[in-house]
């Protein structure tokens, strides 16, 4: 076992698989981020406040799944999938109210509380995806 | 090397979240394109549909922490 982990042909071996994992990945990775652009650029913009709103309830949907997924893959923490979870039923309540206040005709309360919900999405996706790179 | 994996998977990462968020986007889009065909925004009910289908991913999120052991 130590000759073999020793020997120089089969360390030059192994370093060429790896070297063969990383770049495969990272045409897999270019790949999609390609087709993620060329289907981003396809969505429509929205326009009104319940269009937005259901933007920022699909964005909510999104982060709920990329973290089960991280959890399930093992690169998200019980913990930080808790912690994420609580942040997240707190944009939730957001959304609701503010489509609760678009509903009753107050504009102003629904997009200031859309405005604090999406704000929130965001640091959670950024959060997501620093914890997926930091593992 | 590890630099080279640690950086690949900062990228998968970013990559995975992106590819949920295009998900839900198309979808979304797909319906505000529905209704505009209708002359029409969206209505209320169309948003309680799309509440319905994150309190599922939010059933699932709190399955998987059951399920997970604790670090």
């Amino acid at each position: 076992m130590v000759l073999r982990a020793n020997n120089p042909h089969h360390q030059e071996e192994r370093m060429m698989t790896r070297l063969y994992h990383a770049l495969t990945a990272a045409a897999i990775w270019l790949s999609m981020a390609a087709l993620i652009a060329g289907c981003a650029a396809g969505t429509v913009k929205p326009e009104t406040l319940n269009q937005r709103l259901a933007y920022a309830y699909g964005a909510h949907t999104a982060v709920l799944e990329s973290a089960a997924l991280q959890v399930k893959a093992g690169t998200l923490s019980k913990a930080d999938g808790e912690s994420i979870l609580k942040i997240a039923d707190e944009s939730r309540t957001l959304l609701d109210g503010a489509r609760s206040a678009q509903l009753a005709g107050d504009t102003p309360t629904a997009l200031g509380r859309l405005q604090v919900a999406s704000s929130i999405l965001s640091q959670l996706t950024i959060l997501l995806q620093q914890r997926e790179g930091a593992k | 090397m590890s630099n080279t994996t640690d950086a690949i998977g900062a990228l998968n990462g970013a990559l995975q979240v992106a590819i949920q968020m295009l998900i839900r986007a198309q979808e979304v889009s797909a319906m505000i394109q529905a209704a505009q065909a209708e002359g029409r925004d969206l209505t209320d009910e169309e948003l309680l549909e799309l509440a319905g289908k994150d309190d599922a991913a939010r059933k699932a999120l709190a399955d998987v922490l059951a399920a997970s052991p604790a670090a």
